[in-house]
């Protein structure tokens, strides 16, 4: 199991925190820590770091499809 | 870092303003609108109570409602005219069980990337998270089914939300998009403003040293093979596709949803691939030693056995979404982005006539043979001969099962426009309603479903439409009375313990029909197939021709689960 944090900067939306929840899961990622701060009115900053058999950018990929996703950094694996 | 590069992209036609911006217009004024704005002239739905606001304003709208008779029947065929016209379909639904009906047919879209905007009523906002009447949380619920999701809260977001539902719903890899409007703000009202520019993203743009590698691939290998999927289709890329194929002159192979993206007649297009794939598109698959993926994604039906799927190739894999890259099979060079661009760079002549000779010779060699003894009606051969009569121009829908199969092996399509079926999630229910849809779209053409006796009954009710809006299409029911897929795997791999597949006792089709005003007949006997095939395709109104065949009828070749794609069974054991 490879463990990575991702640092996720998206739009300040009423969905997109259970998307990241949702897409996460569904491709078959693990979440260990969450943390979500209001940074702007209009922006939110998370930092997710999940765990999978996986390549994470399996995931970061899916994850910038989002429509209120901005960007995605894997940060540390 | 990998960033959502947006742009502003002109999206929305820019349309004369307003003479009188200053006049106030009902949240449901505002959706059909914007709706006729986006072009939109027919719609697909369903009445009910916390959508009446928007029904009632549809009383007074030039845009065309076809009324379904159930919500499903109403995504379908909004995915139906979605994907005959190549423009966004547009389907509506009420609160609550309402919207929930449409979750199947979003799912389907999301699956097969179709571009299409659902509208669905809400309880009012101060109603909303009290469990009130027919209120249901449709945006958790429709969030797995859907590219995005919109909830309005404020009249004032209604318009800019709209617009960027439509912009989402046709960009990039498409998709359908929902938007949930609470009853009160379908009644309160606001201004229209002009059109705005709707922020999307940016189109991905390949890099140089992909295409380099890309390049040097194709020209290094001795047994390439073009390996299409719907992805030609929905970039529009057809054309700059058939330019490709010509000039390099790959063998070549399609998936389900790819069909119709290649000239049928090509001496090395060797057909559909994978778990019912033809033989030699599977052998040469299998065979090769570079895989020229086109907007296509390695699904599960396409593969058999990942881990011995063209096991000899590189793979240069060519797609919209980058997220397709590397997610079953890791791409040798990717080259991300839209086809309609990609293609013409990467074009170039290619040294490989004799793996060329050597593929034509396999399409002849395996192909299928439609002699059949005995009096019974053949299915491979019933669709054969119904294919041969098609006019290129017609639109093809089946549903899903033994049938379909038996269509894609045996019919030819002319472009991805003209054949629609439901690919990824394989939706039983779908063929009926699509088929309206597509009618509705090309009122012109020729629309025949091609259907089984257990699918058909999933949206039964839509011969209702039919009836009311005399939509002629032709429908091709083979029936065999049972679940025949079901029935033919638990023959295969189940030691023939049949469970739950019986259908014998289904209602007596043609009186059904008939009941519906739609004309019928059911034939039972190889003799009298072409005459019902003629009166089908001569009788102008609606038609259903009910075909008997064989319950004991397997579609083959068929590869076993979990088995590499050249291991497939022929014939029953």
């Amino acid at each position: 199991m490879n463990k990575t944090t991702l640092e996720i900067y998206a739009n300040n939306q009423p969905t997109v925190m259970e998307r990241l929840m949702q897409v996460s899961r569904y491709r078959g990622f693990s979440i260990s820590q969450l943390q979500m701060q209001q940074i702007s009115q209009t922006q939110l900053q998370i930092s997710l770091s999940v765990s999978s058999v996986q390549p994470i950018e399996n995931l970061s990929r899916q994850l910038l499809k989002i429509v209120d996703v901005v960007t995605v950094s894997i940060v540390k694996s | 870092m990998l960033e959502s590069n947006t742009v502003v992209g002109n999206i929305v036609p820019e349309t004369a303003r307003d003479n009188d911006q200053q006049r106030r217009y009902s949240g449901a004024q505002i959706v059909l609108q914007v709706l006729q704005r986006q072009g939109v002239t027919s719609i697909f739905g369903y009445p009910g109570g916390a959508i009446m606001p928007i029904y009632d304003a549809l009383y007074d709208s030039d845009i065309k409602h076809y009324l379904c008779r159930h919500e499903q029947g109403v995504a379908f065929a909004a995915v139906g005219y979605a994907r005959a016209s190549r423009k966004t379909g547009v389907c509506m639904a009420t609160s609550g069980p309402g919207a929930t009906n449409l979750i199947t047919g979003l799912a389907d879209a999301y699956a097969d990337s179709i571009p299409l905007v659902a509208i669905t009523g809400q309880v009012p906002t101060t109603a909303m998270g009290t469990d009130s009447f027919q209120e249901v949380d449709i945006i958790s619920l429709a969030m797995a089914a859907t590219k995005h999701c919109f909830q309005v809260t404020c009249i004032n977001d209604l318009q800019t939300v709209l617009e960027q539902a439509f912009a989402i719903a046709a960009s990039g890899r498409q998709g359908p998009v929902l938007v949930d409007i609470p009853k009160d703000i379908q009644l309160a009202s606001t201004q229209i403003l002009p059109a705005q520019k709707t922020q999307i993203s940016a189109i991905p743009q390949f890099s140089a040293a992909a295409m380099d590698t890309a390049n040097t691939l194709l020209q290094a290998a001795r047994k390439p093979v073009l390996y299409v999927g719907g992805g030609v289709g929905m970039a529009d890329a057809v054309e700059e596709l058939r330019a490709f194929a010509k000039l390099t002159a790959m063998p070549s192979v399609s998936t389900l949803k790819g069909l119709g993206a290649l000239e049928p007649e090509c001496d090395w297009f060797l057909g559909m691939l994978g778990m019912h794939g033809l033989k030699a598109a599977n052998l040469a698959v299998q065979e090769c030693d570079l895989l020229l993926a086109v907007g296509a994604r390695f699904d599960d039906r396409v593969t058999g056995k990942l881990a011995e799927f063209a096991p000899h190739a590189k793979v240069i894999h060519l797609d919209i979404d980058a997220a397709e890259i590397n997610k079953r099979r890791n791409a040798d060079a990717a080259l991300i982005g839209d086809l309609k661009v990609i293609l013409p760079a990467l074009m170039s002549d290619l040294a490989i006539k004799s793996w060329r000779q050597h593929c034509a010779a396999m399409k002849v060699e395996f192909a299928f043979d439609y002699n059949y003894p005995g009096e019974e009606i053949y299915a491979p051969a019933i669709l054969k001969a119904l294919s041969d009569i098609t006019p290129k121009t017609a639109i093809l829908t089946t549903d899903v099962g033994q049938h379909q199969m038996w269509a894609v092996q045996h019919m030819v399509f002319s472009r991805p426009e003209n054949f629609l079926s439901s690919g990824a999630i394989g939706t039983m229910g779908f063929g009926l309603p699509a088929a309206i849809g597509a009618q509705v779209s090309r009122p012109d053409a020729l629309v025949i479903t091609v259907t089984g006796d257990g699918s058909i009954m999933m949206n039964i009710q839509e011969l209702a439409t039919l009836k009311r809006y005399q939509i002629p299409i032709k429908i091709v029911l083979v029936d065999n009375a049972r679940l025949g897929m079901v029935r033919q795997w638990q023959e295969l791999f189940f030691q023939e313990r049949y469970s739950e597949i019986d259908l014998s006792d289904n209602p007596d089709f043609v009186a059904l029909a008939a009941a519906f005003d739609i004309k019928a007949q059911r034939i039972t006997k190889k003799s009298e197939v072409d005459a019902a095939l003629a009166e089908m395709m001569t009788h102008p109104g609606p038609y259903l021709l009910q075909i008997s065949i064989d319950e004991y009828s397997n579609v083959w070749p068929l590869v076993p689960p979990d088995t590499a794609n050249h291991k497939m069974i022929e014939a029953s054991s």
